[in-house]
């Protein structure tokens, strides 16, 4: 691996790391990779459109058993 | 207008009892002990029941003793009622996650991620709620029991870590490939079906 990859992670690692913003803030440095890598790769950043769309999906599914859609949320 | 009376769910047996193994079956896989989930079930039928005359349509009756199982279910856990931890679920077969990618990490070709789309119309909704409950379902033991703990329980990583006896970075793993399952699991069954408009889900359950 070169060293752009060493700074921008691959997209697995990515992905696991945009999987884990879900579960705690992500230190100062991980952002900056987080933002550089989205910024070049689209599957990683559709990843990342799509965990908050499940995390906001699950939010509509607790309370409503399914019932609404997964437009009225507010953004995540 | 004409107004038709509309039997109550809980007055037809086998709604009941689909509802009541639907939550078994959730109950189950978050305590890992049956007779537990037996016990939690049994109070969270009986509790709903209790004010079951407010709810008129089969959908929300069931969302309301879910959640009302949820919150027995977060209580056993904390009140450790459960009988002794099982042994620790063996690794899951992930060989299919690990294919998407290269080795060194990056997207094979196709096999990155397309944006999901969200339902339009009421109609769409129906189906995509359907999609989604079988996508859930089909989560692989472990990887179901902990992201249902984190998203529908609402737990914090860490009660996880103790509740479940796992460490964070094994919770960290799991989390990402149920979310990475459950996004390719969408892509292929709402937005192909989406598409083509004949894709039927096979059968939805738990909450």
């Amino acid at each position: 691996m070169n060293g752009i990859h060493r700074i921008i992670r691959s997209c697995q690692n990515m992905t696991q790391l945009i999987s884990e913003a879900q579960e705690r803030e992500l230190k100062p440095l991980e952002k900056v990779q987080m933002s550089l890598h989205t910024a070049m790769c689209p599957g990683c950043r559709n990843f990342g459109r799509n965990t908050r769309f499940l995390r906001q999906t699950m939010q509509t599914f607790r309370n409503s058993g399914g019932k609404h859609s997964g437009k009225k949320h507010s953004s995540g | 207008m004409t107004t038709r009376t509309q039997q109550p769910p809980w007055a037809d047996a086998q709604t009941l009892e689909n509802i009541r193994l639907q939550m078994l079956r959730f109950a189950t896989a978050q305590l890992q002990d049956r007779h537990t989930a037996e016990d939690a079930v049994q109070e969270a039928l009986l509790a709903a029941l209790k004010n079951s005359s407010q709810f008129r349509g089969q959908s929300a009756f069931k969302t309301w003793m879910f959640a009302i199982l949820k919150y027995k279910i977060i209580d056993i856990m904390r009140a450790g009622k459960r009988q002794a931890q099982r042994h620790i679920t063996p690794e899951e077969d992930d060989s299919d996650l690990e294919q998407l990618f290269s080795e060194h990490g990056s997207w094979h070709s196709g096999c990155a991620p397309a944006e999901l789309s969200r339902p339009d119309d009421e109609l769409e909704q129906k189906h995509f709620w359907m999609v989604f409950e079988t996508c859930l379902n089909s989560l692989p033991g472990q990887q179901g029991r902990l992201f249902m703990m984190r998203e529908y329980l609402e737990l914090e990583s860490s009660e996880i870590c103790k509740q479940a006896n796992v460490t964070t970075s094994n919770l960290n793993t799991t989390l990402y490939r149920a979310r990475l399952r459950l996004q390719k699991c969408l892509e292929i069954k709402w937005e192909t079906g989406r598409h083509s408009g004949s894709q039927q889900p096979e059968g939805a359950s738990p909450p």
